[in-house]
């Protein structure tokens, strides 16, 4: 019996995703493009997969973009915008524990002329909005910032920093991938522009992601050579993924109210019996809010690594904060830029709730892990 | 669970597929492992090493998958770095001529790699190397010999492994020929089978040498230059450091003399390459540090053995007298040739290896 506790990596598809996926392929699924019956059928659900990731987000369908995912979207946000930015709009400026996704695709533009500007990080685990803001200007091109961390949950200020960027006519991304599904997205009160999703974050497939993009945003296509996506995103829609992406949604939308509170209520259960069993634990980003759905600890002197490994074994799948090309574990960028050291950004172990989380796996968890930690933390003297 | 829990060290290669393969065979728990040793000292993603490339990671991973057991990737650079490359690099700075797999078995693969895999609840490690273990009843010590095919054999390069190491380790391949490893490859349909070998240092990539990975790890001080002496101490010509010889080299000398000379002696001190002609290069002894036996604690007296002072050696008659610091001594029956410092020494008994130790002069 395994016990699935790695939602903020991939989250299980969900029933009703499943459903629209294997309707969706027992159908002769034409081109959505195309204008005959079967086209039409496929625009159909296209259209409908659209609405239901609209009401997600509380956006105008018009508004959504599909991708392959995630990554794309914000990839398309950064590079689209940057191509469009006026001549003295040369600077993008991130947080320093956004997504790799973030990270990278900002500082591949240094080659084409901008500069890069990471917003460090409190050693709660939020950015600061005011040093945020300080750092945008009339030279901004773009601001990015999470709407929450994918390793320790916790809530960026999006509201303060988006006000910031809209007063200075900056357009503003919002990452948010890890937040949607979880928590309620308003991309009103964070003055948001620019809006990423990722599917199999939330119970659908995975391939299949969306950037929200607000009218008017100047933006070129990442992905040019088709109409498609109002000129968005070039390329026939996967139209089957999308579906159950939107299914996904929908099922999402419906279980947040209810979720958030089943999951906090698990959390706190946990974090209770960790303090007990171990003391000495730390859990990042406990002081400030976090998604309901994320925990992130470290005992000290237990290598995050083994850890994952050792619950592995048992049955659990938890992860650390993350792993380099070979899947080997290095140390966590974000708990670094919390200031912690090498050591503590090895140590950090993630447990991400989800949909198909139940009680059992949580109390099944606690009663491994005291021999599982006795012993790591014997081999780690 | 009834059978505790076997690492596996697996390098992606052919022999540590075979070794997981007949251990899973007997039904055996087991658990794969793949150091990632050089990674990111290679600072660039197309340059790694052969042994643990991500190709290999891959290989070792579907071979794992296959035979039905987890496989984890475990970063042990910094291990790899402290443990093997950074005594490499002072070992050539020294004049001597380092053994980094020796070295890499001892404290990396059963000593690092052993406590990540014990902190997961393994019991021991086994590995594709060519080498017997056997549990002697009398002295409840593990004993070490020869692996059945004198071509294959590793022993020599475990040699330092302490009696706990020992006794935790598991040599699956010890009796077997390559063409049986080979055959039983093809036979469990392993995607390795047809993997050429692997023969030079693992952590150099082809087209590099040695002293590329150890510029790039930031290690080895600037090489010095200095003089190249015959053994009356005449300068002969000048050299660019003495990291760049080894005892029995005679190319790239750049003396021009009408004799075929060699490096016989490397003076970090004085930093110095002497050399002579290949008669200098005989020896009748040497002196050993940091010594080890392995089927008793220390010998009753001078210990008669076959010894071998390299790993392509095959081995020459002598008496080995341990001085009980830690220190021996070893006395060829006949003169051998080219004894170098930083090599290890390992005493035979036929297919018994009684110890070992590492050169100094």
């Amino acid at each position: 019996m395994r016990h699935y506790l790695d939602h903020n990596a991939t989250s299980p598809l969900r029933h009703e995703a499943e459903d629209a996926l294997r309707a969706a392929h027992a159908d002769a699924v034409g081109n959505p493009s195309s204008i005959h019956e079967e086209g039409r059928a496929a625009r159909a659900r296209l259209d409908a997969a659209r609405m239901h990731v609209a009401a997600l987000a509380g956006v105008p369908p018009r508004d959504v973009a599909f991708t392959s995912g995630g990554s794309e979207a914000i990839a398309a946000a950064i590079r689209g915008v940057a191509d469009r930015a006026p001549g003295n709009r040369r600077r993008l400026v991130v947080s320093s524990i956004e997504h790799s996704a973030v990270l990278e695709s900002a500082r591949a533009l240094q080659a084409f002329g901008f500069e890069v500007v990471e917003v460090p990080c409190a050693s709660t685990g939020r950015v600061d909005a005011d040093a945020f803001a300080d750092r945008i200007d009339e030279r901004t091109a773009l601001a990015c910032l999470q709407a929450a961390n994918n390793e320790t949950g916790v809530l960026q200020p999006v509201a303060e920093v988006g006000a910031s960027c809209r007063a200075s006519g900056v357009p503003f991304l919002v990452d948010a991938v890890q937040a949607a599904g979880k928590i309620p997205l308003d991309r009103d009160a964070w003055s948001a522009d620019l809006l990423a999703l990722s599917g199999h974050k939330l119970g659908g497939p995975q391939g299949a992601g969306a950037l929200i993009v607000r009218e008017g945003v100047a933006m070129a296509p990442l992905i040019a050579g088709g109409a498609q996506e109002r000129r968005r995103r070039g390329g026939t829609e996967a139209v089957a993924t999308i579906a159950g992406f939107g299914a996904a949604c929908a099922a999402a939308l419906r279980d947040v109210p209810e979720d958030a509170g089943r999951f906090s209520a698990l959390r706190e259960r946990l974090e209770a019996a960790l303090r007990a069993m171990a003391p000495s634990v730390r859990i990042h980003g406990e002081s400030v809010p976090r998604l309901p759905n994320t925990l992130n600890v470290s005992f000290p002197g237990v290598p995050g690594e083994t850890l994952v490994i050792a619950l592995d074994l048992a049955g659990f799948a938890v992860s650390t904060g993350s792993a380099c090309a070979s899947g080997a574990v290095t140390p966590s960028h974000v708990i670094r830029a919390m200031g912690y050291a090498d050591d503590e950004a090895r140590g950090a172990v993630r447990i991400s709730l989800g949909w198909d989380t139940t009680e059992d796996s949580i109390e099944q968890l606690l009663r491994v892990l005291p021999p599982l930690l006795a012993r790591a933390t014997m081999a780690g003297r | 669970m009834t059978t505790r829990l076997t690492a596996v060290a697996m390098s992606g290669g052919v022999d540590s597929s075979v070794a997981a393969a007949l251990l899973a065979r007997e039904g055996r728990p087991l658990v794969g492992f793949s150091m990632q040793l050089v990674d990111r000292l290679a600072g660039e993603a197309e340059r790694y090493g052969r042994c643990c490339s991500p190709d290999d990671f891959r290989d070792a991973r579907s071979v794992a998958d296959r035979l039905g057991f987890p496989h984890y990737v475990l970063d042990m650079e910094d291990d790899f770095k402290r443990q093997v490359l950074e005594p490499f690099a002072e070992d050539y700075a020294n004049g001597r001529t380092p053994s980094p797999c020796l070295r890499c078995n001892t404290f990396v693969k059963f000593d690092a790699l052993w406590e990540r895999a014990r902190a997961v609840g393994a019991a021991g490690v086994a590995t594709g190397h060519y080498a017997i273990l056997e549990r002697d009843a009398r002295t409840g010590r593990t004993l070490l010999r020869a692996a059945a095919d004198p071509d294959k054999d590793q022993s020599y390069f475990l040699f330092d492994l302490s009696d706990e190491q020992r006794a935790r380790a598991e040599f699956p391949l010890g009796g077997m020929s390559k063409d049986e490893v080979r055959e039983l490859a093809r036979a469990f349909a392993l995607a390795t089978a047809e993997k050429p070998e692997s023969m030079d240092l693992c952590f150099v990539t082809e087209g590099e040498s040695y002293r590329d990975v150890l510029a790039r790890a930031g290690l080895g001080p600037a090489p010095v230059a200095g003089e190249i002496v015959d053994t009356e101490g005449r300068v002969l010509a000048t050299h660019a450091g003495i990291e760049q010889f080894t005892v029995g080299q005679r190319r790239g000398l750049g003396v021009a003399t009408g004799e075929k000379l060699y490096v016989i002696g490397l003076d970090a001190g004085s930093n110095r390459v002497v050399v002579g002609d290949e008669a200098g290069l005989y020896r009748e002894s040497c002196t050993l540090e940091r010594v080890r036996w392995i089927p008793f604690e220390r010998p009753g007296g001078p210990q008669p053995a076959m010894v071998r002072i390299r790993s392509s050696h095959a081995g020459a008659r002598a008496v080995v007298t341990d001085r009980g610091d830690g220190a021996a001594t070893v006395a060829f029956d006949e003169p051998q040739r080219a004894v170098t410092p930083g090599q290890a020494a390992v005493f035979y008994d036929g297919d018994l290896v009684l110890g070992g130790g590492w050169i100094t002069g």
